[in-house]
């Protein structure tokens, strides 16, 4: 009976795996190749696409319009503000009680009335009562205060008040204004007879 | 006679057996040798080919990533036409363009009215990254009844104007029964910077 030798059965083993992963690196190898070969087509496409988006200033409109967004809410419509002021001085027969002087305000909402009697009227204190008053009952001013009231007349020898009133204006939501019926709901103040 | 065929089988037997021995050793050499040379090679080639698809494919989808992002930005911010990119940029545009600030105001105060008296800039940074404020400290004489409408001008302006502070005076002029104002603006237009 022949008897074939261990290391022999070995060898050929040996051999046979080596040559079997050698072979089966190379199929490896050339099946990544063809995938980095796609992958790198992807890449490029991806890239040509930023690129696009870069070349076409839309990263810079994206920053923009992100920026224009938050700055928008966040500003404050002085025209709107100016607006409220007229709205919110008492009048009487269409005619404001007192006369604005100078008005200032800051980012932080922050308002500040200079502001006379009119000498034609009979009670400035009264009308200087009823323009604190407005501003008070206001939903678009918190805090009105006048810190002094100074009396002097006029040329003509009539009594004028002069004082100074600060806020702080309140944006309000324009539908939070609405009643059920869709009637403006802002409180006025009742004008003192 | 029997003893010298059991010594010549055992000499063959010997010789067959020596002659596998060698050639399992060649093949055993030839396998590490295969191995060695001809596999360990290529199988650092393919571990370097997948690290490296890998790594590509991090970054596609990184980039994929990156063009949602822009895709969506473009959706939820309205700006996927051109026309709708190019206000956005005019509203913050790309250089500080001081001309076209200047230019702007003196329009606005024509159109209204107003008289334009003095102008002063300083820059600065804002809170968003890259973005970039121009203080414009200005002065103005007109009706006071074109102050409203003048702001409402600057409000609406293609180019984002901020208005941080105001000083109005107000001035009764008697013989024509008009109101005039004179009135301060502290402001900030924004621009991002050229790449």
């Amino acid at each position: 009976m022949k008897r074939t030798s261990a290391l022999l059965i070995v060898g050929i083993m040996v051999l046979v795996l080596a040559g079997a992963y050698t072979g089966y690196q190379y199929f490896q190898k050339s099946a990544l190749s063809q995938d980095l070969k796609r992958t790198d087509k992807e890449l490029l496409d991806q890239q040509n696409e930023v690129l696009k988006y870069e070349a076409n200033n839309i990263v810079e409109a994206i920053n923009a319009k992100t920026v224009y967004e938050t700055l928008k809410a966040n500003t404050l419509e002085w025209s709107g503000v100016i607006k409220k002021i007229r709205e919110t001085i008492p009048k009487d027969k269409g005619i404001p009680i007192v006369e604005v002087i100078s008005y200032s305000g800051s980012s932080n909402q922050n308002i500040s009335l200079n502001v006379k009697t009119d000498p034609d009227r009979d009670e400035p204190y009264f009308d200087t009562a009823d323009f604190i008053k407005s501003f008070d009952h206001s939903e678009s001013f918190d805090e009105s205060f006048i810190p002094a009231i100074s009396s002097g007349l006029n040329e003509e020898g009539r009594e004028v008040l002069s004082f100074m009133l600060g806020a702080i204006y309140q944006e309000v939501d324009a539908f939070e204004n609405l009643s059920e019926e869709g009637v403006d709901a802002d409180k006025k103040p009742l004008m003192r007879k | 006679m029997l003893s010298e065929n059991s010594e010549n089988k055992e000499l063959r037997v010997g010789g067959k057996s020596s002659g596998g021995v060698i050639i399992g050793a060649v093949l055993v050499v030839l396998g590490v040798v295969v191995f060695t040379f001809g596999a360990r090679p290529v199988a650092e080639e393919v571990n370097q080919i997948q690290a490296d698809i890998s790594s590509k494919e991090v970054s596609i989808v990184e980039l994929t990533d990156k063009i949602q992002k822009y895709t969506d930005a473009e959706e939820s911010l309205q700006i996927s036409t051109e026309v709708q990119r190019q206000q956005s940029l005019s509203a913050i545009p790309i250089g500080m363009q001081q001309d076209e600030v200047i230019e702007n105001i003196i329009n606005i105060t024509r159109e209204h009215d107003i008289e334009l008296k003095s102008l002063s800039f300083g820059k600065g940074s804002a809170e968003a990254e890259g973005i970039h404020t121009l203080r414009v400290n200005s002065s103005f004489e007109g009706n006071y009844a074109d102050l409203i409408s003048f702001l409402e001008a600057l409000e609406t302006n293609e180019r984002l104007v901020k208005v941080d502070s105001i000083n109005v005076q107000i001035n009764k002029v008697t013989i024509s029964d008009l109101t005039r104002a004179i009135f301060s603006l502290s402001m900030e237009v924004y621009y991002q910077n050229e790449s």
